[in-house]
């Protein structure tokens, strides 16, 4: 059955529903969503850049101290600081399971991946998380130049990508020791992965010159810095414009990701990227060019991107080609089982782990550690292996027994799944279950829950 | 045709259109009958701690606090206690050791970035690392070879077997405990989605094939080994004995190449207790493959890599931090054992790399790429271009028999 507008709103755009149905959305406007940060956001915020410095800060000190008293007071804070960033980490699966700004969820979770940043290490376990809360929420729904601006100033991308030791050859530092010098990895991710694309016609040069552009960039225990003597003097031609000149300044960077955020080189990646991602690697092209217009049109506003995407078609045509990414799944069936935030974020260390951390791990989705600054696969296939499989149909059914509870498992079916997805195999298969909570099981681990 | 005969015939994720479960199959024997099996030790194992050079005369005074080996190997190294239950294999000439060795990476001595390079087979310059593993690319140069030839073992992703070809993924920690009834119900709800359902067949068969180790859902247990995950401290895993039975009863059938890892290498405190029990899961692991492999422990090669060594000097915690220069470790019927192979630097001052580490003298990646070929029978010139980036495979060490 063709799924309805109703179910494609909640499953294809959103976190699935919850256990009454479908939430409201004022003036049906979809887009509206990411403008508008849900409540939730604030009170499960991360744990601020400043104070995490800090406390990475106190843990070195305090690491100096090797007598066997030291060791034990250091064992004891660092278990602190993990406890806080797990607390930090399962917050974001916390407020998707609970908020019914679904889309505003998913487009977290997207530009989280777009702008990966992977949580090896303490600093980075924090920041990740913070550069979420703090670099790409707030822009959801706004510029994207305002969004890539403040991710590249962020202390977990200069820290994740080597730019914050990074010096410019010709600088004040650069003249005096000869050992530090240019580091390329930031200048070529934000090239290629941020905004234009693999193939979006920039060179190597491009990638040295804008290396130089972005010396200067770091941070210390106020936040984003940048120093001028580091940084490289002269100007840096990139995509064949020239900024800065013998002094530089921050606003030679400003001026450089204003520029590249409008290149319709970026206007097409990014829109062929949420393409992908909502609709699938099928997605046709004239959605992409529809997307892409739009973004260029409003000069990068993504309300307007996402409101395009949301006009279109292909947008409500069934077939749901996609397959949940395991943070989704976990968080839409937290969701359909109408377990709530401060439930989730409330849970003790263990069972952190045992509901949400190990499971993620083995599906394949360990949280804000993807493998590099590309993020999580989008295809399908990469989801669906045999222990990925077993890792999403084993944590289905613990989860099933500690929550399913007393509830009649048809009815969780059509409540979670709509009644258009549910169908009539999976009722029947329901039907057969020994008792609740497998019936609730069943539908977890049904394709139909799975796909989005 | 039975539910075995199906899924060896299958390729995982492969569309239920193209099963050959209505149309008779004749499954292509293997391409080859060796067997290669890449453990991966993530947290840098101190090299110079397992195959000590108790004949250096600078060694003893680096080191003052630490044990020395008991068990002489060739009048120079010495074997560390905890690989005491692999002399057996020693002194049937099926175990090895190279000697200062490293990958090409130098610099920041970070374990993210040292794995990566480690399996990427990545040549050094870190704008040009591949994003694929290497024995992922090697799976390209074996005529024949699909999903049902490899295996990536384990539940962490292994960039190692990452890539465009084919493999399996599986590892009996991923075994569900569901009673059949209920498995029964669970596959039929897979039944008409064509990306599901042969993976979800292939996950239930391999289910009843391995047996689950449960690791302690209570307390301190669980906490202790999902700490060991996210970080490299050094808490073993129970998984690796059953990992390694696995991949030995895989290797058996179809399997011929497999890979995982052993974690808990980062002794930077207390390196006598933790290092032995790493050495411990490592000896259990190779002994286990030897036992399951039986007679096909003749054909099979063990290769067991880090991502770099450690410091020569002992730290002010009885441990060692992160340095350059380490070993490898050989095992299989078919390896030149009963020797360390390896260039030996020397551990004097002037002999070390930046005053700190043991030098390498060779480039793993070359030892590793004469294994192929002579294991495999890989091309020297494809392994030098298609596998292993920037390579010089120099001459021949001869550790493949």
């Amino acid at each position: 059955m063709t799924p309805t507008h109703d179910t494609l709103a909640h499953i294809r755009f959103g976190m699935g529903y919850g256990p009454r149905g479908p939430a409201v959305f004022p003036g049906d406007d979809l887009a509206a969503q990411a403008r508008r940060p849900h409540p939730l956001e604030a009170r499960y915020a991360p744990t601020d850049e400043r104070i995490a410095y800090d406390l990475l800060e106190r843990l070195r000190v305090m690491r100096q101290d090797t007598s066997p008293l030291g060791e034990r007071e250091t064992a004891q804070f660092l278990a602190s600081i993990k406890d806080r960033i797990a607390s930090d980490q399962i917050s974001t699966i916390a407020i998707a399971a609970e908020s019914d700004q679904g889309l505003r969820e998913r487009l977290a979770f997207f530009w989280a991946s777009h702008f990966a940043v992977s949580g090896k290490g303490l600093k980075l376990s924090f920041g990740a998380a913070a550069l979420v809360h703090n670099a790409i929420r707030p822009h959801i729904g706004g510029r994207f130049a305002d969004m890539l601006n403040a991710v590249v100033k962020h202390p977990a991308m200069l820290y994740y990508l080597d730019q914050y030791s990074a010096v410019g050859p010709n600088s004040v530092i650069g003249r005096m020791k000869s050992r530090r010098g240019l580091n390329e990895n930031l200048a070529r991710e934000v090239l290629e992965l941020h905004a234009l694309g693999v193939r979006g016609g920039f060179m190597q040069g491009d990638v040295q010159e804008l290396a130089k552009l972005f010396t200067g960039m770091q941070f210390g225990e106020d936040g984003f810095e940048f120093a001028l003597t580091k940084a490289e003097p002269g100007g840096k031609t990139v995509l064949g414009k020239t900024y800065g000149g013998l002094i530089p300044s921050e606003n030679d960077i400003d001026g450089f990701i204003e520029d590249v955020a409008l290149h319709p080189q970026t206007a097409r990646h990014l829109a062929r990227k949420l393409a992908i991602h909502f609709i699938g690697t099928h997605a046709p092209k004239d959605l992409t060019v529809h997307v892409a217009a739009a973004y260029s049109r409003s000069y990068g506003d993504l309300t307007a991107t996402y409101r395009a995407l949301l006009e279109h078609p292909t947008s409500w045509r069934g077939g749901l080609l996609k397959v949940k990414t395991p943070v989704h799944y976990i968080a839409s069936t937290f969701r359909a089982l109408g377990v709530k935030a401060d439930i989730i974020v409330g849970l003790d260390a263990v069972e952190r782990q045992r509901q949400v951390f190990q499971p993620l791990r083995e599906m394949g989705q360990p949280l804000f550690r993807p493998q590099g600054p590309d993020g999580w696969p989008e295809d399908p296939e990469a989801w669906v292996t045999p222990p990925a499989l077993a890792g999403r149909i084993e944590w289905a059914r613990r989860i099933s027994r500690h929550y399913g509870g007393a509830r009649d498992p048809l009815l969780f079916a059509q409540n979670a799944l709509g009644e258009d997805l549910l169908s009539p195999r999976l009722a029947a298969l329901i039907g057969k279950a020994p008792s609740e909570d497998t019936g609730v099981a069943l539908t977890l681990i049904s394709p139909e829950f799975n796909r989005c | 045709m039975d539910r075995r005969s199906f899924l060896r015939s299958s390729l995982v994720g492969c569309s239920l259109a193209a099963h050959p479960v209505f149309t008779p199959v004749v499954f292509a024997s293997a391409p080859t009958d060796s067997r290669l099996v890449v453990l991966v030790l993530r947290g840098a194992m101190d090299g110079l701690d397992a195959i000590q050079p108790l004949g250096d005369p600078h060694f003893r005074a680096l080191r003052p606090r630490f044990e020395a080996a008991p068990h002489d190997l060739d009048g120079f190294f010495s074997l560390h206690g905890a690989l005491g239950g692999l002399l057996p294999l020693w002194r049937r000439r099926e175990l090895a050791f190279v000697h200062a060795v490293s990958t090409p990476y130098r610099g920041r001595r970070s374990h993210f970035e040292g794995q990566d390079i480690l399996e990427t087979g990545a040549g050094g310059a870190k704008g040009d690392m591949p994003r694929d593993g290497w024995l992922n690319r090697v799976l390209g140069l074996i005529p024949d070879s699909n999903a049902r030839f490899a295996l990536a073992a384990g539940h962490e992703n292994l960039l190692l077997l990452d890539g465009q070809q084919p493999k399996s993924v599986w590892t009996p920690a991923a075994a569900m405990a569901i009673n059949p009834e209920l498995s029964r119900l669970m596959r039929a709800a897979y039944e008409d989605d064509p990306l599901f359902h042969p993976v979800a067949e292939e996950a239930f068969l391999l289910s009843e094939e391995s047996a689950r180790e449960p690791i302690a859902m209570t307390g301190r247990g669980t906490m202790a080994e999902m700490d060991r995950i996210s970080s490299m401290q050094p808490i073993v895993t129970r998984d690796t004995v059953s990992l390694a039975r696995f991949v030995a009863k895989q290797m058996r059938n179809d399997i011929r190449i497999a890979a995982f890892s052993i974690s808990g290498w980062d002794t930077h405190r207390y390196q006598a207790k933790n290092i032995g029990k790493a050495l411990g899961s490592l000896s259990e692991a190779i002994t286990t493959l030897h036992a399951g492999l039986g007679d096909v422990w003749n054909k099979t090669v063990i290769v067991a890599v880090t991502e770099f060594g450690r410091t020569v000097r002992e730290n002010g915690t009885g441990g060692t931090d992160h340095g350059t220069g380490g070993a490898m470790i050989y095992a299989g019927g078919a390896v030149n054992g009963g020797r360390v192979y390896g260039e030996w630097p020397g551990l004097g001052s002037g002999q070390l790399y930046r005053d700190r580490d043991l030098l390498p003298t060779r480039d793993m990646r070359s030892v590793l790429a004469w294994t192929l070929r002579d294991h495999l029978s890989l091309k020297a010139g494809a392994l030098e271009r298609a596998v292993f980036p920037d390579l010089d495979m120099g001459n021949n060490l001869q550790i493949i028999a």
